[in-house]
């Protein structure tokens, strides 16, 4: 072999002899679908709903000021560190306030801030905030059942969003991770939106598991429009500190007895 | 129509499926490990696409799957080290020196990741330098001056085993 060589050549060579795929395409759509179902939390909802507050209602669970609602004892997932405060063996699914998540968010929001374009459904709501620093979104993504409605994929997949060696995230993201001793997980995470149509597109996060299974997601970015930019402003409008106020809140669930549940503010 | 949307798809997953991998294992230098890239990748296209729709898919693939490499390098530095016995374990087409390929094997992974990413996608994948640039999110001046820099390494180390031999860029737009 003399002469010059190809690299594109020398690459094909490189790939030669390369093992059968294992997952193939077919993992790929069971992969998407997965999130599709976490994103969606839709139809048989209100049934595992009902039976999440007939479960509820039968509990005796103890009320943690200042966090969120503790709703299950803790077992969901592998005990962390400190006490539990709840006493009772069932895990109490994590139920959805019944009114909508814009007029939570609307109310959980620090004073001051003007809002619009909203955009408001079962399980999601946006918000554009203006602080006078430019127009930038806010999210909050709700998903009760995100521990139960998704049977495909397994509970340590779900759960590895909630530690930071495992949870996919941009590239250069700061990320803490802790859990409360009421067993409440809260991953903190700032860094890159990693959209490619908005590179410079930042964003800080708080997604957050109850002992029951439900999952909060609040999100700020610093656009109005994180996936095409442009940003308005060198970082997001909220702090880690006022998303985690927000995504703490127990106004997002169902009180666990019968009767209108955490107040719309 | 939403039908339309999953055809194209699927057609597109199963027609680059095989083709990202290998892609993905000259990144990584795994063949697991590029599955799992892969995996990663598509299913993000694929959520992207069905939620809000996705003008190009290959460029938003290449994006993805630069960022998801990019990104894997920098939550998992312990992983820095492809398996070069792997490499060498493979069956090499007969006309072509084993050695040669395995040094180009070692030779890539010896790159920083951006370089490695830039080489692939310029020269595997035969993008553009504009087109390396934006999936890279960087500009086509630093996609040069990584690709020129990344050659001189990949020279040195292939006329090290073949000082005979001569390394031209062959593709490339």
């Amino acid at each position: 072999m003399t002469g010059d060589l190809d690299l594109r050549e020398l690459l094909e060579f490189a790939t030669e002899g390369e093992p059968p795929p294992v997952l193939g395409p077919a993992g790929v759509f069971r992969r998407a679908d997965a999130i599709r179902r976490r994103r969606r939390v839709a139809t048989g909802l209100a049934g595992v709903a009902t039976v999440g507050v007939l479960v509820a209602a039968g509990l005796t669970i103890t009320e943690r000021p200042g966090g969120p609602r503790p709703d299950s004892d803790g077992s969901a997932f592998p005990a962390g560190p400190g006490p539990t405060t709840a006493t009772s063996a069932p895990v109490a699914p994590s139920v959805l306030a019944p009114v909508s998540l814009l007029h939570t968010l609307r109310a959980l929001l620090p004073a001051g801030l003007k809002t619009g374009k909203p955009v408001d459904d079962a399980y999601m709501a946006q918000l554009v905030i203006t602080d006078g620093d430019g127009r930038t979104l806010v999210e909050v993504d709700v998903q009760p059942g995100y521990l139960s409605n998704d049977a495909k994929t397994p509970r340590s997949d779900l759960l590895d969003k909630f530690a930071c060696a495992t949870r996919d995230m941009g590239a250069g993201a700061k990320c803490s991770a802790e859990t409360l001793p009421d067993q409440t997980r809260i991953v903190s995470v700032t860094g890159p939106a990693d959209e490619p149509k908005a590179p410079a597109v930042r964003l800080r996060q708080i997604d957050l598991l109850t002992p029951g299974g439900g999952r909060v997601v609040a999100t700020a970015w610093n656009a109005e429009n994180p996936s095409r930019g442009p940003v308005t402003r060198a970082e997001p409008a909220l702090d880690l500190l006022q998303l985690r106020q927000i995504a703490t809140s127990n106004r997002w669930w169902a009180a666990p007895t019968s009767g209108p549940a955490g107040r719309t503010g | 129509m939403a039908s339309d949307v999953e055809a194209e798809l699927h057609s597109y997953v199963e027609a680059r499926y095989l083709h990202l991998r290998r892609t993905a294992y000259l990144l990584c230098g795994d063949w697991h490990r590029a599955e799992d890239i892969v995996q990663t990748t598509l299913a993000r296209v694929v959520v992207a696409a069905r939620r809000r729709g996705v003008e190009n898919l290959d460029a938003y693939t290449r994006t993805a799957l630069a960022r998801v490499y990019l990104d894997e390098r920098r939550r998992l530095p312990w992983r820095r080290e492809g398996p070069l016995a792997e490499a060498a374990a493979l069956p090499q087409p007969p006309a072509i020196d084993q050695a040669l390929s395995v040094t180009l094997l070692a030779a890539l992974r010896s790159l920083p990741p951006r370089q490695r990413a830039a080489v692939v996608l310029r020269y595997w994948e035969d993008r553009s330098t504009e087109e390396t640039a934006e999936a890279l999110g960087v500009s086509p001046g630093t996609v040069k001056s990584q690709c020129a820099k990344a050659m001189a390494t990949l020279r040195a180390s292939l006329d090290g085993l073949r000082p005979q031999l001569s390394l031209n860029e062959g593709g490339g737009a």
